[in-house]
């Protein structure tokens, strides 16, 4: 057998093989493409995707694919932590028996504070105190731990807010993709 | 060129006349493949229609570098895995099926059909029927060149070896 006769036969003989498609089937087929593909399954894609790049840049697990819980959940988010800044100046120092002691004292000898918070058996401060920036001998040493906290609370807080509002930029953007479909 | 180009940039804006224009200009060289492929006509009317919607739904995602054609191929390809992987018994569809069609594919694609596995029974249709390059058909097999090459020695072989034992209608070919 010659080698060329068998490839000839293969490329002649493809052609004799049926690809007629009839117009009722591709009718079928342009229905289905433009009914269910682009009204639901293109609409649906883009959010999931989308709402996967969210995910990807803000670190956050949510199952959903409706961008508004997303944003509903990120709000709330910061709310609290929000309120808990907040809270945290008015409340840390009241539960700490640091500050009485460091206004009436004086600070002239803050370590003298120690063991009276080492009777109390739960406080865990009196374990710390060493490194505390309170004990050191200052004016505002009263007031340096809840500042701490509060800058803490202030930087975190911070950061809540400028990821809300990278993901208000992004939902922008999905809003725009959404309205030219 | 510029003409399916155009039509593709069109496709992706959405337009529906773009879409039908390139679902014409393909759907022969699709269907022909996947007739030779599919035991059953209703399979490959199924596949078809998957093909196409899946153009349509990743058509954004297409390298204009490559041949448009063989990216449908491509896809067209893994909707037939795709198929008959859910169906579960594709080696005993196709032994059983092929004994039965004569209508479509009664010529030396029958015996290549019979004879060959489906991944060289693919590789033969897209180098002689379709004329892709070897570069072309492993991209769009998604193999390496050396296994295209081997393969395609290893198929015209097997398919000589099969003509000289088939029936006497076919026995034309091997003259």
């Amino acid at each position: 057998m010659k080698h060329d006769n068998l490839e000839q036969s293969l490329t002649t003989d493809a052609k004799h093989i049926d690809g007629d498609v009839l117009n009722k089937q591709r009718q079928q087929l342009l229905n289905k493409v433009f009914s269910e593909n682009m009204s639901d399954n293109t609409k649906s894609t883009v959010n999931i995707r989308t709402i996967a790049e969210l995910k990807d840049t803000s670190r956050t697990k949510t199952s959903t694919s409706q961008p508004f819980r997303y944003w509903a959940i990120a709000a709330s988010v910061v709310v609290v932590s929000l309120f808990i800044g907040y809270n945290a100046d008015d409340l840390t120092p009241s539960n700490t028996s640091f500050k009485p002691v460091a206004s009436t004292e004086n600070n002239h000898q803050p370590l003298a504070v120690e063991p009276g918070l080492s009777n109390e058996p739960s406080n865990k401060l009196s374990n710390e105190p060493s490194n505390n920036p309170i004990h050191e001998p200052s004016n505002n040493s009263a007031n340096t731990m809840p500042k701490t906290l509060s800058r803490q609370y202030l930087v975190a807080s911070n950061q809540l807010t400028t990821e809300v509002k990278a993901i208000q930029l992004d939902l922008d953007k999905i809003k725009q993709q959404l309205m030219k479909i | 060129m510029d003409v399916e180009h155009n039509l593709i940039q069109r496709c992706i804006n959405g337009d529906s006349k773009a879409f039908e224009r390139l679902v014409v200009r393909y759907e022969q060289r699709i269907m022909r493949f996947l007739r030779l492929r599919c035991s059953v006509q209703s399979d490959a009317d199924d596949i078809f229609q998957e093909t196409f919607i899946n153009m349509h739904r990743y058509i954004n995602t297409y390298d204009p570098a490559y041949p448009f054609s063989s990216w449908l191929f491509k896809i067209a390809i893994n909707a037939l895995n795709k198929y008959y992987k859910k169906l579960e018994a594709f080696d005993e569809l196709i032994t059983e099926s092929v004994l039965q069609e004569h209508s479509t594919v009664d010529n030396i694609w029958r015996v290549a059909k019979q004879t060959l596995p489906p991944s060289q029974l693919n590789l033969l249709w897209l180098t002689y029927a379709e004329g892709y390059t070897g570069k072309e058909t492993a991209s769009i097999m998604e193999k390496s060149l050396p296994w295209i090459k081997i393969n395609l020695v290893r198929a015209k072989h097997q398919l000589r070896q099969a003509l000289r034992h088939d029936a006497a209608p076919l026995s034309d070919w091997i003259n």
